[in-house]
């Protein structure tokens, strides 16, 4: 994929990606599909009260 | 003395602390291997001959003057090649890195250091310790001793083909999504991911902050708990490091299964994936031999493996392009192929996916401790096939993941791989044990009951 179409290319401008060229369109265009594969992949299990794995602590005591 | 290099630690370090094996014979036997074979392995990107000489003749000077340090002096090891050690380059296998030397030695590097091993150099790995195998880099990457047409597994390859080999006894790598546990599982070795906090991961090239951890390659259990022993312990450098207790982890290894009650977690290799039939028997097999030896093996479930890569391939994602985003943006063709193609996606991960995740892990780990108030251990899978051919882009992008490592990751308990025998094509298989969080001592407890049962550390590599 020499030439990406505008999509692709603007998908990659709104992340900074500017320099892509030759063979990294069609890399990026793999990187979309797995990143949807993953944030798709995720459960969907999650009530309001879950806390994240890590948290901020004030100090070693908190 | 022949076959020095095929020697385990425990082996080599009772034979130095007697005076019956000079530390300066160890080593020059196993610079003499690699010079031999290591060309066939392309293991080593650097191979500090000079150095491992006198360090090893420092060594023998310390233990004939009566100040024997304990079972890893004398002892000649590996750094995959994203640990620091002082003076030296740590390049990460990779071109934005080649010339990055490093100031200090990595925590883990400095105990192995002040424990009186034999530095023999720095490891090839996929880039990054995430892209890989890959062709397009200033080094090649490493190769399968056991077929050196196949891939050795990643990240940490370097340090799994050489160990296998007997080009060293035992070797650092690091394990994010579990690439510590896939060379081990590719080239019949030992390998541990530990809890993660055990080990430190000061001076280590990070991939992901919250999922990266330091684990040792050897080619037996008990070798893999003296390395452990070593390197692990509280560092105030490293803000993740846990207050653990420092523990002797070799110290209950003989003690046995029986009496234990032990998981068998089949769904992941029977209906979450689909296993090469041989790897499946042999973790059924391996299941059998632990009920011969007196534990009560069990059926039990966990969440499905696409829900644990799902969270894992997010948070490790979205941690690594905050790494890359910068060299990704102004660098993009210095990376080889791989490297980008697998980093990319986290450009595109919202903030909202990354804290999702996080909040699953939390679950994710809450229900595994759950579970482990009423075991002592689970076994699985680990991969779900042999190595494919090296050169295969298509089979290695399909294989690498189909397995069963990243649920330990994510959830953060420790996991050890040991052999479990062999394929019709002579390729290693492997079976994966699980315990509670900063329980390696019941895992590496487990997976020497069976290692000594079954003795597949015995088979070597045809590489002589």
């Amino acid at each position: 994929m020499s030439n990406p179409n505008d999509a692709l290319k603007a998908e990659a401008e709104a992340v900074g990606l500017h320099k892509l060229e030759g063979r990294h369109w069609d890399e990026l265009q793999k990187a979309l599909d797995a990143k949807q594969k993953h944030t798709r992949g995720m459960p969907d299990n999650l009530t309001i009260w879950d806390e994240p794995a890590h948290v901020y602590r004030a100090g070693d005591e908190a | 003395m022949t076959d020095l290099h095929y020697l385990s630690i425990s082996e080599a370090g009772a034979l130095i602390a007697k005076g019956d094996l000079s530390p300066v014979e160890y080593v020059e036997a196993l610079l003499a291997r690699i010079e031999k074979i290591d060309p066939t392995l392309d293991a080593f990107l650097v191979v500090a001959g000079e150095q491992a000489r006198a360090d090893a003749k420092a060594a023998e000077a310390q233990i004939s003057g009566g100040n024997y340090r304990g079972p890893m002096h004398g002892i000649p090891y590996g750094l995959k090649d994203i640990i620091d050690y002082a003076g030296l380059k740590t390049t990460a296998h990779s071109k934005l890195l080649q010339d990055n030397v490093a100031e200090i030695d990595a925590t883990t590097t400095a105990k192995l250091k002040a424990a009186g091993g034999i530095f023999m150099g720095k490891m090839a790995t996929h880039e990054f310790a995430i892209g890989g195998p890959s062709f397009d880099l200033p080094w090649p990457p490493a190769r399968n001793p056991w077929n050196t047409d196949r891939h050795p597994g990643g990240s940490s390859s370097g340090s799994g083909a050489a160990v296998a080999a007997g080009l060293l006894p035992g070797a650092l790598g690091s394990d994010t999504g579990g690439s510590v546990r896939h060379p081990a599982s590719i080239c019949s070795l030992a390998g541990i991911k530990p809890t993660y906090g055990r080990v430190s991961r000061a001076g280590v090239v990070p991939l992901s902050f919250s999922l990266d951890n330091v684990g040792p390659l050897t080619r037996t259990v008990a070798d893999n708990a003296i390395m452990l022993t070593t390197i692990s312990g509280h560092d105030p450098r490293d803000p993740a490091s846990a207050r653990a207790d420092a523990v002797d982890f070799t110290a209950d290894l003989d003690k046995g299964v029986k009496g234990m009650r032990i998981g068998l977690v089949r769904h992941f290799y029977t209906e979450d994936l689909d296993a090469q039939p041989e790897m499946s028997a042999s973790v059924d097999g391996a299941a059998e031999i632990l009920r011969d030896l007196g534990a009560t093996v069990e059926e039990v479930s966990m969440a499905p493996l696409c829900e644990y890569a799902a969270v894992n391939r997010v948070i490790l994602l979205s941690e690594a392009y905050a790494i890359h985003e910068k060299w990704l943006q102004e660098r993009p063709g210095d990376y080889a192929h791989f490297t980008r193609e697998r980093l990319m996606p986290g450009a595109f991960i919202r903030a909202t996916h990354y804290v999702q995740a996080m909040r699953h892990r939390e679950k994710m780990k809450n229900k595994f401790a759950e579970m482990m108030r009423t075991y002592d251990a689970v076994i699985t899978t680990s991969s779900m096939q042999v190595a494919c051919r090296i050169d295969d882009e298509p089979e290695v992008e399909r294989t690498y993941s189909r397995q069963s490592r990243t649920p330990f990751n994510v959830i953060g308990n420790p996991a050890l791989v040991v052999p479990s025998g062999f394929d019709g094509e002579n390729m290693p298989l492997s079976v994966q044990i699980a315990g509670r969080a900063f329980d390696e001592a019941t895992v590496y407890r487990v997976g020497h009951a069976y290692e000594q049962a079954t003795k597949f550390y015995e088979q070597h590599p045809p590489v002589d």
